[in-house]
């Protein structure tokens, strides 16, 4: 993520670097006026090309300004060729998105993506026995290489998931609270409402309008 | 309201459309370019398959297909007057057998396979009357 004071057309200061780890809890982030974020969400698993480090090492973190260049140390010629010139928010935005094309070429496929999309396409509701199962693997091994390539346990990957299909049910598609509880595979509204303040700090009766400002979850 | 699609969430949408041509002389209407949906030619109620990734695009979520796992509960049905020799085709195609065709009490032969995802695959002779 870059982070500069922009009128919203232009970058009117230093661009610093935002690195957010993998993350089982939300962080409240205050934002002055003028201020301008572009960033690039990377699909679980894809994190390790890019970065150049395992996401493990920052789980729950967010690294700032110089932090971030020193654990990811490409992120410094980016940074320091956006500050020199006089760039747009769509060029601040081509150029992240080219220094991510760069440094994921195979699109972050491997042999652990099968494991990560059977989370995916169930909405995070298939244990992980079953995903195992699947792919006549052993649970260890599903266990590992799902830690290793998302920072997240699989258990903790499944709950993000699911809330993010929950929340994706309850904004994008309109259901009710129960039903919304039922269809995302909670056991009941009130686990649905503990997860939902836990992972987004949030209710899901009462979503904040401007919950993510309008970005796809 | 009527029936028009039947449609499967499939890994591999390429793959999927190649076997069901191979197996059960199927002809496809069209893939997408994109390879997430395609259609085969299956008259007026169409048989068509969707990569996984477009049930979570839909903000859908399903157990995945897969050979290894216990089959879903459903069928998808072919008719044909030869459903032992199209029994024998769709085997050696890769399709898993399950039960060769055998004579129902009412007359109709009736075979199953699971097909490359292991979805079940009815193979049977018309019904008589």
């Amino acid at each position: 993520m870059l982070r500069f004071p922009s009128d919203g057309e232009e970058v009117l200061g230093p661009v610093a670097a935002l690195v957010s780890g993998p993350a089982t809890r939300f962080h409240a982030v205050s934002i002055e006026a003028g201020t301008c974020f572009v960033g690039i969400r990377l699909r679980p698993g894809t994190a390790k090309p890019v970065l150049g480090i395992s996401p493990g090492l920052i789980t729950n973190e967010v690294l700032k300004g110089e932090v971030a260049l020193m654990l990811v140390p490409a992120l410094g010629a980016l940074v320091q060729k956006l500050t020199r010139g006089s760039w747009t928010v769509g060029g601040v935005m081509q150029q992240l998105s080219s220094f991510v094309d760069d440094r994921c070429a195979d699109g972050g496929v491997n042999s652990t993506t099968p494991l990560i999309d059977a989370l995916h396409v169930s909405g995070g509701r298939l244990p992980i026995r079953d995903i195992a199962a699947l792919h006549t693997m052993s649970v260890r091994t599903v266990h590992r290489r799902i830690t290793e390539a998302t920072g997240l346990t699989p258990k903790e990957l499944a709950m993000v998931i699911q809330f993010h299909r929950a929340l994706r049910l309850r904004l994008r598609d309109g259901l009710g609270v129960a039903a919304t509880a039922l269809e995302a595979g909670y056991s009941d509204q009130a686990h649905m409402t503990r997860v939902f303040r836990r992972l987004g700090g949030v209710s899901p009766a009462r979503l904040p309008e401007l919950a993510l400002a309008g970005l796809p979850i | 309201m009527f029936f028009k699609y039947s449609i499967m969430y499939v890994a591999d949408v390429p793959a999927t459309v190649d076997f069901y041509e191979r197996a059960f002389g199927l002809r496809r209407r069209f893939i997408h370019e994109s390879n997430l949906y395609a259609e085969m030619d299956t008259g007026d109620t169409i048989l068509a398959f969707s990569g996984e990734a477009m049930a979570e695009m839909s903000d859908l979520a399903i157990r995945p297909n897969r050979p290894t796992d216990v089959a879903a509960g459903f069928e998808t049905a072919f008719v044909t007057e030869d459903p032992r020799g199209a029994y024998k085709t769709a085997v050696a195609a890769g399709a898993s057998a399950i039960k060769p065709p055998t004579e129902k009490p009412w007359g109709q032969v009736v075979g199953y396979v699971r097909d490359l995802n292991g979805c079940l695959v009815e193979i049977c002779s018309p019904v008589e009357g």
